[in-house]
């Protein structure tokens, strides 16, 4: 059993949304009057809504030229390896910013598919930024390398599960996986940021 | 002697944890702990004995994660844990729990487990355990009200031991699934535990705090296993920060609170346990008191019966509404969520779900309700159907403590409904009517209901779970009809102490403006004491005499709710359309009020025909092909289809019936192990603007289901929808199905994971990298 840590979050202002970064996920140029609006809604209901909490643990890591050894699992993966090369320990952290969310979204995806993705995009912003938080917090003090996650290039999907357990984020956070290895609340990522030696 | 007893005795002790002790032992990180029931039977038999010494009368055995969906050789570890808990005992009053944690899996609809396939993992378990002979059985850990649910009913179902079950609370005093204790509670006893209370998560010094809410509104033995303090970690390995005589000062406290079953979980040792019995040396039980409350539930909040009238909006009940007759035979469920949000956005409390029609298989069609219901709402609902078979699927599947609607004084009605009312918990609407019908007076229907709340106790049904429902009868027929309901509501609240609802437009039947009389006769039955109503929350006479009543009679503080319905409710200011606003222009910008206002105008002197094509049609393709053009971009895109929707459905409306011709039936569906449909419900929105038929059959659908359903209606065009690289499969096993038996079905893929070449590569016709590619395709099929 690895040991876990809670990274304390007193409020909400540990969020924030990059409007740019939603412009780009939903591929919107310009900004009209009317997704100024869809946005302006998407925003308050997605604070409203968001629960953010975080966990992370910090762990000895055995780095060769394809695999990476993190003890509780053992990863194949090029471009992991490259991205932590030079580095003896990494920290792996989840974090989420809750259910409801994804209970909000579901009620707009049943009623109106363009506030739904608006939402959408404004949490995986949301999200981000919490995830910023998270590694700006982690990384003080230390050279960290950018932060990686499973899904990312060779870095296999099915590696979120060993993970998720590792961290026991479905008791601590609610961050649960199904079998198509999509976390649920859907807003949620877990990372690993290499530390050099 | 057996546990229930020794619980009304006094005190009674769980052990602690089992995986630090595990650990302690040489359990291995990733091993799996179950396993060492099989390999290392002595260890186990060994902690269940340190905590016996230590003054625990309860084994938990080590079976947290022993179910199908987790571990293989479910009934072997059982067999064999609850073999290895019951050699440690050596003294009567020690019992083994079978211990039930949760699957693992988020059910439906956030996560991908059925309810029924949570259910038969714990039906596994239960099975073995009772095999096996254990005493009682522990459901813990436990963060969704709907998974505990499932535990409890296959623990209840499948065994005839005692229940218990605890879950776990957050820092803010809520589930992570955002459940508050008293909905918890409600739905527990509502089941029917033994004893119900929380643990894990926090220690006992962070826990305690939420131990008075759970006592005050449980009638149950409050049970609280606390971790051994806070998570630390101190050379790289979590330890707790409470030792184990400040975790025993803390439970002390608990116990002081009104807690009687106590005990330990993460971190916790036989020391623990040991000091905890130490504190409590000497001190007795604080007495379990019986609670009144009225109460239903839902996945997240309870709703009490108490200070305000409760407002159950009765949109949902095909009575006498042709569109919601229709969107039932069409199998039309989004026009029910649209009926659930609107009621809630306009104040209802609760919702009435009624969707019996002669036509439609009712059970089928309550369960599907219910569940797409509440994946929109938290509110609580009330399961209306006269049917037993009906109800009592929906009962099982609701997540939460339902209202039923309704029992009445005839003894088929009691016999079917009150067994289901105590099986699954809920609270009964009680109609005062018999084999001889309504009774003229008062006094008359008061018998009724007694006889009913007598019934009810035979069944071990609590008045405080009963809700009367007096009747009331047209006034237009019989004058005095409104007098005989008042008075009734009184005696039944003051004499008889029961709580009381109302099904107010009755009263009337037959007049014109009916919405003045039944908001006049809600205010005289406010003012008899009426605690629930069942409206329609549309009505501004209606919501005018709930809010002015509260401020009045001194339960709306400052009267703020009565200032802000007011302020949204400005009497005497009628809105005006702005005249300069064209259809066009409406849809354009999305703005779909005015789309529906300008469409009811025009409607007037427009032939329906003409305004889709002179109006709607026209706008529609100028936003197309702006969108195409880059000029405008997806959100705008679909702000001005649901804007033309709305436009085409009051022209539909107008048409009334079959009138209009589609271009063309297409399927959708997002495939299998994949539950989010975002990308779908947006080609469904632009598809149905440009006059296509679609059969949208959700999320995580099966080949199968699709192939049903193209063989059914005759489908050439299908479009599948795929998020995740992991569902690809399914989608290529989907096409390959259906081909093998529809050869000449096309099909068209789109998500954020395919590529044309993908898209080819797994056997698809056409991948449409938008909507607008989509409608391009479906032209191209069907040649329009």
């Amino acid at each position: 059993m690895i040991a876990v840590n809670t990274i304390a979050l007193s409020d909400k202002s540990c969020l924030s949304v990059n409007k740019s970064e939603v412009m780009r996920y939903l591929g919107v140029k310009e900004m009209d009057d009317g997704t100024q609006q869809l946005y302006n809604q998407g925003v308050d209901d997605a604070f409203d809504a968001a629960n953010p909490r975080a966990i992370y643990t910090k762990t000895r890591i055995i780095v060769s030229e394809n695999t990476v050894d993190f003890g509780f699992m053992t990863v194949k993966s090029e471009k992991l390896a490259k991205n932590l090369s030079g580095c003896n320990e990494a920290y792996i952290f989840c974090a989420t910013l809750g259910i409801g969310l994804d209970r909000h979204f579901e009620r707009l995806n049943k009623t109106s598919p363009a506030r739904a993705m608006v939402f959408s995009a404004i949490g995986s912003s949301l999200v981000e930024s919490l995830c910023d938080y998270v590694n700006n917090a982690l990384s003080e003090g230390k050279d960290t390398r950018p932060r990686f996650s499973c899904g990312y290039g060779d870095f296999c999907i099915e590696h979120q599960k060993d993970i998720l357990v590792a961290l026991e984020a479905e008791k601590r956070l609610g961050i649960y996986l199904t079998s198509s290895y999509m976390m649920v609340p859907v807003k949620s990522v877990t990372a690993i940021i290499g530390i050099r030696r | 002697m057996d546990i229930l007893s020794e619980i009304k005795k006094g005190f009674v002790f769980f052990d602690g944890g089992m995986g630090t002790q595990l650990q302690a032992r040489g359990l291995q990180a990733g091993e799996c702990p179950e396993m060492w029931n099989i390999t290392h039977p002595e260890e186990i038999t060994q902690i269940h004995k340190a905590y016996f010494e230590s003054g625990a009368n309860i084994a938990t055995t080590n079976t947290f994660g022993a179910n199908p969906i987790k571990i293989e050789n479910t009934e072997k570890v059982v067999l064999r844990a609850v073999e290895n808990a019951k050699k440690a005992i050596y003294a009567p009053n020690q019992y083994v729990a079978l211990d039930i944690g949760p699957t693992g899996k988020l059910l439906k609809p956030l996560g991908d487990l059925d309810f029924d396939d949570a259910y038969n993992a714990f039906k596994a378990t239960v099975k073995a355990g009772v095999k096996a002979g254990c005493d009682l059985i522990i459901i813990e850990t436990m963060n969704d009200p709907y998974e505990i649910k499932a535990a409890v009913l296959a623990a209840k179902e499948n065994s005839s031991l005692p229940v218990f079950a605890t879950f776990v609370l957050d820092e803010k005093g809520k589930t992570v699934t955002g459940c508050d204790v008293q909905a918890m509670v409600a739905l527990l006893e509502g089941l029917g535990v033994d004893a119900l209370g929380v643990n894990c998560s926090l220690g006992a010094e962070e826990l305690k705090k939420f131990v008075p809410e759970i006592v005050k509104y449980s009638s149950l033995p409050v049970i609280v296993n606390p971790n051994a303090g806070m998570p630390c970690v101190i050379d790289g390995k979590t330890c707790y920060d409470s030792t184990p005589e400040r975790f025993a000062e803390a439970v002390k406290e608990i116990a002081g609170m009104g807690a009687r079953i106590l005990g330990g979980c993460c971190g916790t040792t036989p020391e623990h346990i040991a000091q905890m019995r130490k504190a409590l040396e000497g001190t007795e039980p604080i007495e379990i008191t019986k609670k009144s409350y009225t109460v239903v539930s839902s996945y997240s909040h309870a709703c009490t019966f108490d200070n305000k009238v409760v407002l159950i909006g009765e949109r949902i009940n095909p009575t006498g509404k042709s569109k919601l007759k229709a969107a039932l035979r069409e199998n039309n469920l989004n026009y029910l969520v649209s009926e659930a949000i609107g009621q809630e956005e306009k104040g209802a409390h609760m919702l009435d779900v009624n969707v019996g029609l002669p036509e439609i298989n009712e059970s089928e069609m309550l369960v599907n309700a219910i569940k797409e219901i509440q994946s929109v709402t938290a509110l609580p609902l009330q399961i209306d159907t006269s049917d037993p078979v009906a109800l009592e699927k929906a009962m099982r599947i609701y997540n939460g403590k339902p209202l039923v609607n309704s029992v009445n004084g005839k003894k088929e009605s009691m016999e079917a409904v009150l067994p289901l009312v105590k099986k699954y918990g809920g609270v009964v609407i009680a109609l005062t009517l018999d084999e001889n019908g309504i009774p003229n007076t008062a006094k008359g229907r008061v018998e009724i209901a007694k006889r009913i709340i007598e019934k009810a106790a035979e069944y071990g049904i609590e008045k405080k779970d009963i809700i009367v429902d007096p009747l009331c009868l047209t006034v237009s027929s019989d004058k005095n009809a409104p007098s005989v309901t008042l008075e009734a509501i009184e005696i039944l609240k003051n004499k008889v102490g029961v709580k009381t609802s109302l099904g107010i437009s009755n009263v009337s039947f037959g007049l014109p403006s009916r919405d003045y009389v039944n908001s006049v006769f809600f205010s005289h039955a406010l003012l008899k004491g009426l605690d629930a109503v069942i409206m329609n929350p549309y009505s501004t006479e209606m919501m005018k005499v709930y809010y002015a009543h509260n401020a009045l009679v001194g339960i709306d503080d400052m009267c703020v709710e009565y200032i802000n319905f007011a302020g949204d409710n400005q009497i005497g200011v009628a809105t005006v359309a702005n005249e300069d606003i064209t259809l066009e222009k409406a849809i354009f910008k999305g703005l779909k009020k005015e789309a529906k206002e300008i469409t009811e105008r025009l409607i007037t002197n427009n032939a329906p025909l003409d305004i889709v094509n002179d109006y709607i049609i026209p706008a529609l393709d100028k936003v197309g092909e702006n969108y195409e053009k880059g000029i405008i971009f997806l959100p705008q895109l679909l702000m001005s289809a649901e804007t033309a929707t709305v436009a085409f459905d009051v022209v539909k409306e107008s048409i009334k019936g079959d009138g209009e011709a589609k271009k063309g039936d297409i399927i959708l569906a997002t495939v299998k192990g994949d539950i989010h449909d975002i990308g779908k419900n947006i080609v469904k929105v632009i598809l149905q603007n440009y006059g296509y038929n679609v059969y949208d059959m959700g999320k995580d659908v099966s080949p199968e289901v699709v192939l049903e359903c193209a063989l059914k209606n005759n489908i050439k065009l299908i479009g599948l929808s795929a998020l995740m690289t992991t569902t690809v499969p399914a989608m290529e096993a989907t096409i390959k199905l259906v081909r093998s038996k529809i050869p000449d079905a096309k099909f068209m893929v789109g998500g954020a994971v395919l590529t044309p070449e993908y898209a080819e590569m797994i056997g698809a016709d056409n991948y449409s990298k938008d909507a607008m590619e989509a409608v391009r395709y479906a032209q191209q099929v069907f040649n329009n």
